[in-house]
């Protein structure tokens, strides 16, 4: 086999002008270049169907492209580019994202720089939108509006995930992490064009924003590229704003038990847990891993391989939280069994019941998937801009080591601190 | 063995290829300076299999099979082999489809080692009674939770409209009732003839090099003797004509679920010239149904549409069919509104811009190991290697685009599914 050397991507950031950096990450080995910007700002319930809103409000039209179809046959002229506009959480910070990716310049057959291109049309949507009277354009904010609460409605087709976030919105219920990124529909429908616009600028001015760009780029188009954002931010006010930081409850009270039916033939068990200790992010890792993080696992292991309970059943560890949930799908009347099985597990972690094997299949699945996001423009992205909010300073391959050295006390340290706080069970009507 | 090399230089990628003695194809495209290595063993057997011949004898096989030997092959007699991959690091997995069988996994270390447990659990199967008895608990739950799949019943249940006789129109995975067919005597029977070494794929795509790929596979593939005869898949005949133009189930989902299809029923194509229908109908997808398109626009300003809107192609030699889907509250006028504009003529200018978009999404496959191990294994059942893409998209001319749009895009031989919250549906 040959040589295993050692990997360690390079981020180079540039700073923009106050608040505003650049983050470059050169990988010669992918086809395309990812461009991201990232738009910073504290998670909460007023904000929320605002910030959820205004991405799908620019995506509609920019000074240069003003109607989405004049942006999508842009798009589609730079080989099919891909444009996501969107809002995220990590942990309560409320992240407005908007990328763009594209083939590199080696496989476009024109004579343009395309990577330049794509930035361009970016910056267009974010910084030059269609303005009115002081307001955006009335018409696509009522439509997106109405795109914005639809997608909210929808959130319950997928039981799945629908069991999880509704296990955060009861357990959170005090704290901001309790907001669906996208907001409510009643905070969506009260937004007005105007007020929106008021919003945005303020927003801009206020927060904290990473541009990243990822990929098969050469010094020259980074050195321009840094140039064409430098022009691009060059009238707007910023500031240098930290990252919104997360709340983190460390105690439990007595476990809230909510149940809920809907038409479905199978129910959705989801328990969340808070860790009420100081506990390493590696350690919790692998602890995490050991309980339920994949099919090494002991949830997998036995409550779907050995007692048929569930054809999933995961646990997944929360670092900007510091909670842990288990999501799995059961019969109704397998509850108890299912909920018993579930705390026993965590309870054999706890105890040290776990062999070497597990511990190493725990282990070598996390490195597996850390290395594994080199592979990902998007999963470096992620991955890079994480580690800045939370102040962390690893590269991918010192997070692997860190967690290759956690020992079998450090994860039934880790296990005891994780202590349940809400059950949610989603079930069908009997 | 021996391997050709084919060289791409349009993409810079080189793709290898040879057949071992067992009649196993191999196929391996190095990726330099990549982390994560696939490698995907796949057999060209998917629920589409509904009877084949064997020593004379023609054998049935229930709805849900394919999928049921998928799940169990991964035990082996001292366990399971997840176990083995786990504690090497690597993420194994499996998928069945209408075609094909395929299990897989990507790791970032330990590749060789994990490529031996890959080959080895795949030509290995054990089938114990307690463990197919067992597997029909889990089986179970997994339906169920397809059974609630807004998104699953919405794309099986136009299938049901469009298909009278082929599987395709069968849930992957069966019903209850069918894996409860399922003995492990009918597992060996079908491991026998669709396992068989000659029609199976090897498929490795990573940072390797070949001299070791090939070392490795000499000693894990295991020298099987020929078949005595190539296996007899037996097809019912399907109709041209559709079975029915609506379908409508109750689920409970915020905003109705739309699938709108187009029997294609040209079924007698392999190789390039399949491949080239399948890129002439990806392009006349693009020009007619992407977010830049004329009907995209027209259903979104009228809010008959949202993000969710998608066209695609599904494109075998034995079936193939056109799926439009998407959310709506009013999925009848998006279908009437979708066969109107289905009369305008096509334009030029999409047609370039069409043709774009579709060779960014190829160079754009290059950029995942596991994406290249997926694509080209299926593309390969259906008889397709995409690496003559280049040139077979070359070929094709706007002419090409309008003959394919009036074989393709036949509104006689297309039907509506819908999933929504009424009891029943509006009728069509």
């Amino acid at each position: 086999m040959a040589l295993i050397s050692k990997v360690v991507e390079k981020v180079r950031s540039i700073r923009i002008k106050d608040g505003v950096n650049l983050h470059c990450i050169d990988d010669k080995k992918f086809k395309t270049t990812t461009i991201g910007v990232y738009i910073h700002t504290p998670l909460c319930a007023e904000n929320a169907s605002k910030n959820a809103l205004l991405p799908m409000v620019l995506k509609r039209g920019c000074k240069k492209y003003p109607t989405f179809d004049e942006i999508e046959k842009k798009l589609g002229d730079l080989c099919g580019a891909i444009l996501n506009c969107s809002v995220v959480k990590r942990g309560e910070d409320h992240i407005l994202c908007f990328d763009i990716s594209t083939i590199s310049n080696r496989y476009y057959v024109g004579e343009e720089n395309i990577m330049l291109l794509c930035g361009e049309l970016l910056f267009d949507i974010i910084l030059k939108p269609m303005i009115k009277d002081g307001a955006f354009l009335s018409e696509y904010v009522e439509s997106e509006k109405k795109n914005l609460c639809d997608n909210i409605d929808a959130l319950v087709n997928d039981k799945q995930s629908y069991a999880l976030w509704r296990l955060y919105e009861i357990m959170c219920k005090d704290e901001a992490y309790g907001t669906n990124d996208l907001g409510t529909k009643e905070g969506a429908e009260a937004i007005g064009p105007c007020e929106l616009y008021e919003h945005y600028k303020k927003l801009l001015s206020e927060s904290k924003i990473d541009i990243f760009v990822c990929g098969n780029a050469d010094q020259t188009d980074i050195d321009e590229f840094s140039k064409f954002i430098k022009d691009a931010f060059e009238n707007v006010k910023t500031t240098d704003a930290p990252y919104p930081s997360t709340q983190i409850v460390s105690t439990v009270g007595e476990v809230n038990n909510v149940n809920e039916q809907f038409d479905t033939n199978q129910a959705k068990l989801s328990l969340g847990f808070r860790v009420v200790e100081n506990v390493d992010y590696p350690a919790m890792l692998v602890t995490n891993s050991v309980w339920g993080g994949g099919p090494h696992s002991k949830l997998f292991n036995n409550v779907r391989e050995k007692l048929s309970l569930a054809y999933y059943a995961f646990s997944r560890y929360e670092k900007f939280k510091n909670t842990v949930l288990v999501g799995m799908g059961i019969e109704t009347q397998n509850y108890q069994k299912a909920f018993d099985e579930t705390l026993l597990q965590l309870k054999n972690v706890c105890d040290g019941d776990f062999s070497e094997n597990e511990l190493a299949s725990a282990k070598a699945y996390i490195v597996n998937m850390l290395r594994s996001q080199r592979d990902s423009q998007y999963a470096m992205l992620d991955f890079h801009m994480s580690s800045m909010i939370r102040g962390a300073a690893d590269d991918i391959e010192s997070l692997c080591e860190k967690v290759e050295a956690v020992s079998k006390d450090e994860v039934i340290k880790a296990a005891n601190a994780i202590k349940l706080d809400t059950v949610y069970f989603l079930c069908g009507k009997q | 063995m021996k391997f050709d090399i084919r060289k791409n230089e349009f993409i810079d990628e080189v793709l290898y290829h040879g057949v071992h003695e067992s009649g196993a194809e191999v196929y391996v495209m190095p990726k330099k300076g990549y982390d994560k290595c696939h490698a995907m063993f796949a057999t060209k057997y998917g629920s589409l299999e509904s009877k084949f011949e064997k020593g004379g004898k023609i054998v049935s096989i229930p709805d849900g099979t394919a999928h049921f030997l998928e799940h169990k092959l991964f035990e082996e007699e001292d366990g399971n082999v997840f176990d083995k991959f786990a504690l090497l690091g690597a993420s194994a997995n499996a998928f069945t489809n209408f075609t094909t069988t395929a299990y897989y996994f990507n790791a970032t270390s330990n590749f060789f080692e994990s490529l031996k447990i890959l080959v080895n659990f795949v030509q290995n199967p054990y089938f114990a009674k307690e463990s197919v008895d067992k597997e029909q608990g889990i089986i179970g739950q997994e339906i169920k939770m397809y059974d609630d799949d807004p998104n699953w019943q919405v794309y099986f249940n136009l299938l049901g409209c469009l298909y009278k006789e082929c599987y395709v129109m069968h849930d992957i995975a069966g019903t209850v009732e069918s894996i409860a067919q399922i003995d492990k005597d009918i597992l060996y029977d079908i491991y026998s003839v669709f396992y068989h070494p000659s029609n199976m794929v090897l498929f490795v795509v990573g940072d390797v090099e070949i001299e070791d790929v090939d070392t490795c596979i000499e000693e894990a593939l295991k020298k099987a003797a020929p078949l005595d005869a190539p296996v007899k898949r037996l097809y019912p005949k399907e109709p041209c004509e559709i079975v029915s133009s609506y379908a409508h189930k109750k689920l409970d989902v915020a905003l109705p679920l739309f699938a709108l299809g187009f029997k294609d029923n040209q079924t007698d194509l392999v190789g390039k010239e399949l491949l080239k229908k399948e890129i002439e109908t990806k392009i006349l997808l693009e020009m007619l149904f992407s977010k830049s398109s004329k009907i995209y626009k027209t259903l979104y300003e009228q809010g008959l549409i949202n993000e969710s809107f998608d066209a695609d192609y599904d494109c075998h030699s034995e079936y193939a069919f056109v799926d439009i889907s998407g959310e709506s509250k009013d999925p009848l006028k998006v279908r009437d509104t979708i066969y109107e504009m289905l009369g305008e003529p096509l334009v030029k200018e999409d047609y370039e811009r069409a043709k774009k978009i579709v060779w960014g999404n190829y160079v754009r496959m290059y950029n995942s190991t596991e994406g290249i191990g997926y694509r080209f294994v299926l593309a390969l059942s259906s008889g397709m290697n995409y690496f003559d893409f280049k040139e077979v998209y070359q070929t094709i001319s706007f002419e090409d685009i309008l003959s394919r749009k009036e074989k393709n895009l036949d509104i006689t031989k297309s039907a509506l599914s819908v999933v929504d919250n009424n009891e029943s549906g509006e009728g069509a």
